[in-house]
């Protein structure tokens, strides 16, 4: 299990990056996240729509509520140039501290 | 019992509504992934109550915690980046709307512009003579006579008087009589001028006022014979930069006055007024005068007293009444009261008292200005009126944007805001563009902008945006949430919520009510001014020029002087007399002791040739014999009825001259009298000063003049706002019939029935209003008539005039835009569908 702590640390960039996928809503990103991390990174998933309402506000996001066959409401997120922006940084922040601690624990990764 | 998905989650989404941090689009965000997961569940193969209650149970534990990331977020997104799109869009809306955002900006802006105008006029009035530290244990001394003629009310009592209030009773603390003087040629040196602002006054006077002292000392001032105490202003007006303290002025060439003190100016707010104050021990009646100063029977000096606090002012008042009844015995009172006034109320509680020439004391009538505050009220509420009607009346134009809004997750918070910021735009621009023309005014002196003024008028700005912008967010967003989505966007909800007795038409009704009730009171207020103006007094009091002899060289003189006036072809009549001053009768014509035959001449008043006819009982403590009888003429102001006078004949030197001249060049004659003036008194030092009789009667009804042009003024620009709210919801109502006016004409619609067709509703609604309206309006103008003991008959011409002013201005409001209709090919209308 991953701690509390890392989860917190890691969501903007899981959820921007799962994005960058194509758009996407809510329960869908979270069975996603369950996929790549194997079961072993688990959100306490209501919790996942406020920071989607953060990062929609701040315009890394954008959204759009469209109505499915069966008549429900279903709302779509999509990653906006400004989120794939902060991706990109994001994603420089977490190389480095992998290759450092890669580093540091004698580990030979290599990144693709 | 079987398990209910549909059921649970719908307790489930109430659950959630109960957290502040959940709004609707939240909700039903988290209902699908609720409803997804419980999907996948099922594929699992569990049930749906399974399912349900191992999500709940996981996911929802701690609502509390969940529903406060929800709002945390939530706090942050009203950010002024949100505001300002919600702006944006409001701007969008206007640019779209361009006539009616003007119409509605317009009609805001009169609205508060009157109402700016009318508060910052109330505060100046409301707040008089409150410098005063202990003003409110300062009471004026009135006397209240009870005679067989009618009640007669003064700001005045005898000499005597005020220093046995003081003598007498142990709970007043100070006491002042006071005597005014008008007209009075104060001298120093090459500097002369007539001033008005003249009063004796005694020490006790300045120590319970708060007058700001500036110069000489405070402790003797006014305590010895033939001192002075200047206005700074007036210091500088007599002696410049020099110190005017031991400096001698010269009052009327008869006393020489030495200047012991300077104060202040006395601020604007203050009932009385002056620039000079003289030690009252200076004051000596004057030549002929039959009343010495021990006298119990000279109502003639104005008393302040300053009682210690907690003092029982009703039974004082009786004890003063008992003391005055003791001293005096005058056969003609019935009864007499002493009213106690308090400083603070002496401003607006003094119509009843007669007040000499207008001029001993400044007063407005409470009555005029409490309905100028309504007005102010009705002119806003209108405003607000037609802001609400005209934009509810544009929205259901916009149900379609507010539908789609909906559907896509906007919430009734949301909804409520955007409302909220368009009306901010719109009040807020009228109330800059109102706070401009404040400033524009007060550069004309239109209004007086002073630091208490801006205060209250800011407070009030402030209120009314919220007030304005609360009322109308509640309003218009009510109506959006208050429908379905999908009646919202078939554009049908809005149409059907406007039944038979709708809030818009109660709003129209109220309109109408309020400019028919204005348009009928202003009738009758200008009415009975114009009554007044043209009432006959009795005398004729045009063509008559007073003017004041001032040494007893120029009394001698007074036969020579009456001699070459009448040599002159325009000058009828002279007559001469004692004091224009007036003591006791508030009246510029005061012609109790004035020599009969020249009056009769000069002021043409009409006298019965058999005067034998009219003996009988006339109570008098003097014996005389009767000359003549005059027909009864206003020798006071006509809020006065006409009482019994006497007139007596005067024994003394006279104090003032009475011409008549007959011409149509009035300044040459002018010219000529004041010739002949400086050719008689050559050798003396008195400038020729005169003022017109007519003048001097119009000065007792400026207030009422100023009060009716204030109700003129408001009352056109309430018409004005009601005709353009009008205008604009007549204009958006025709304009969505506009489609059945086209078939009615394709169909053979006459212009008559298809006007009936669209005003009949506005002129049922009209009617309706000046029906309510006009019995109210009566009501209220018989209160304000009751002022006067001379009025205008109601008869029904003011219903007839205010008819036809509101339905005709009504009438052609809706005419105009019927006419616009009609130039429209009906064809091209039925094509573009």
């Amino acid at each position: 299990m991953i701690s509390k702590e890392m989860v917190g640390a890691s969501t903007v960039s899981i959820i921007l990056s799962i994005l960058m996928e194509g758009e996407d809503y809510g329960y869908e990103i979270i069975r996603k996240v369950k996929d790549y991390s194997g079961g072993k990174l688990e959100w306490s998933e209501p919790m996942l729509y406020p920071v989607l309402h953060r990062l929609e506000k701040n315009n890394f996001i954008s959204s759009q509520w469209r109505i499915l066959e069966n008549g429900r409401k279903r709302k779509y997120y999509k990653i906006t140039t400004e989120g794939q922006e902060l991706l990109r940084s994001k994603k420089e922040e977490w190389t480095d501290m992998i290759l450092m601690l890669a580093k540091m624990w004698n580990l030979d990764w290599k990144l693709s | 019992m079987r398990f209910d998905l549909e059921k649970a989650i719908k307790q489930w989404r109430s659950q959630l509504r109960k957290f502040k941090g959940f709004e609707d689009a939240d909700i039903e965000e988290l209902e699908d992934h609720l409803r997804s997961k419980i999907e996948e569940f099922n594929n699992q193969g569990k049930t749906d109550q399974e399912a349900f209650e191992m999500i709940i149970s996981a996911d929802y534990g701690d609502l509390q915690k969940l529903s406060s990331s929800y709002y945390q977020e939530r706090v942050v997104s009203l950010s002024p980046w949100l505001l300002l799109n919600y702006l944006k869009i409001g701007w969008r809306s206007i640019r779209t709307t361009k006539l009616y955002f003007f119409i509605n900006l317009f009609g805001l802006v009169i609205g508060l512009i009157s109402f700016f105008y009318i508060t910052a006029y109330l505060n100046n009035e409301l707040n008089y003579d409150n410098f005063h530290e202990n003003g409110n244990q300062i009471y004026r001394v009135n006397n209240l006579f009870d005679r067989a003629s009618g009640k007669i009310y003064y700001p005045l009592i005898p000499p005597a008087f005020g220093p046995a209030i003081k003598d007498n009773f142990s709970e007043v603390e100070y006491a002042a009589r006071m005597r005014y003087a008008y007209n009075v040629l104060m001298q120093h040196e090459d500097k002369s001028f007539y001033e008005d602002r003249v009063f004796f006054a005694e020490p006790d006077y300045l120590k319970m006022h708060s007058f700001e002292w500036l110069q000489g000392d405070e402790q003797s001032a006014l305590k010895k014979l033939n001192t002075i105490i200047l206005t700074k202003s007036t210091a500088v007006k007599y002696f410049g930069d020099s110190n005017p303290i031991g400096k001698v002025i010269s009052y009327d060439g008869e006393l020489n006055l030495t200047v012991v003190g300077i104060i202040a100016d006395i601020p604007e707010k203050s009932h009385i007024t002056f620039d000079f104050l003289i030690s009252f021990e200076s004051f000596k009646p004057g030549p002929g005068s039959l009343e010495p100063m021990t006298s119990w029977k000279w109502v003639g000096f104005l008393t302040y007293i300053q009682l210690k606090p907690n003092s029982n002012i009703p039974l004082l008042e009786e004890k003063l009444a008992d003391l005055f009844s003791q001293n005096n015995n005058s056969k003609v009172n019935k009864g007499v009261k002493i009213e106690l006034q308090s400083l603070p109320d002496i401003y607006l509680t003094s119509s009843h008292l007669s007040n000499p020439q207008g001029g001993l004391f400044k007063t407005n009538n409470q009555k005029n200005l409490v309905s100028l505050g309504i007005i102010a009220l009705l002119i806003l509420a209108i405003s607000f009126f037609n802001y609400f009607n005209i934009t509810a009346a544009l929205i259901r134009t916009r149900s379609k944007e507010f539908g789609i809004r909906r559907l896509f997750g906007s919430t009734r918070k949301k909804v409520f805001t955007q409302m909220a910021m368009e009306t901010l735009l719109v009040s807020g621009l009228s109330t800059m563009v109102g706070w401009v023309s404040l400033f524009i005014f007060s550069q004309y002196d239109l209004i007086i902008l002073n630091q208490e003024n801006v205060t209250v008028l800011l407070i009030a700005s402030a209120i009314i945006i919220t007030i304005f912008t609360l009322l109308s967010s509640v309003l218009f967003g009510g109506i959006f949430s208050a429908y379905p989505i999908m009646s919202l966007l078939s554009g049908k909800a809005l149409s059907s919520a406007r039944g038979r007795f709708s809030f818009g038409k109660i709003v129209l009704l109220f309109q109408f009510g309020i400019s028919a009730s204005l348009v009928l009171i202003s009738l009758i207020v200008i009415n009975q001014l114009n009554y007044f103006s043209q009432k006959e007094l009795g005398y004729q009091s045009d063509g008559v020029l007073v003017s004041k002899f001032r040494s007893i060289e120029m009394h001698n003189r007074k036969d020579v002087f009456s001699e070459a006036l009448l040599k002159n072809s325009a000058v009828s009549a002279v007559s001469f007399g004692p004091s224009l001053d007036g003591s006791s009768s508030g009246n510029p014509l005061r012609l109790n002791e004035w020599p009969e035959d020249e009056v009769i001449q000069t002021l043409i008043v009409k006298i019965f040739e058999d005067p034998d006819n009219f003996i009988g009982n006339i109570a008098c403590e003097l014996d005389f014999v009767m000359k003549r009888v005059f027909k009864d003429f206003h020798y006071q102001s006509l809020h006065h009825e006409i009482g019994p006078l006497a007139l007596k004949i005067w024994l003394g030197p006279p104090r003032n001259v009475l011409i008549r001249y007959e011409s149509e060049n009035i300044i040459e004659t002018l010219n000529s009298i004041e010739n002949t003036w400086e050719n008689v008194f050559a050798d003396n030092a008195f400038p020729f000063d005169y003022q017109l009789l007519d003048d001097q009667i119009s000065a007792m009804y400026a207030r009422e003049k100023e009060f009716s042009m204030l109700l003129k003024i408001f009352t056109s620009l309430t018409i004005f706002i009601a005709v353009l709210g009008l205008f604009g919801l007549s204009s958006i109502n025709i304009h969505q019939k506009t489609k059945p006016i086209a078939i009615r004409r394709v169909l053979g619609a006459e212009i008559l029935q298809i006007g009936s067709f669209v005003s009949k509703k506005y002129l049922l609604i009209a009617s309706l209003g000046i029906a309510i309206s006009l019995p109210v309006s009566y009501f209220i103008a018989i209160e304000w008539l009751n002022n006067y003991a001379y009025r205008i008959s109601l008869d029904g011409r003011f219903s007839v005039i205010t008819i036809a002013v509101v339905l005709g201005i009504t009438i052609l409001t809706l005419g105009f835009q019927i006419y616009k209709v009609m130039t429209v090919n009906p064809a091209k209308i039925l094509k573009d569908e």
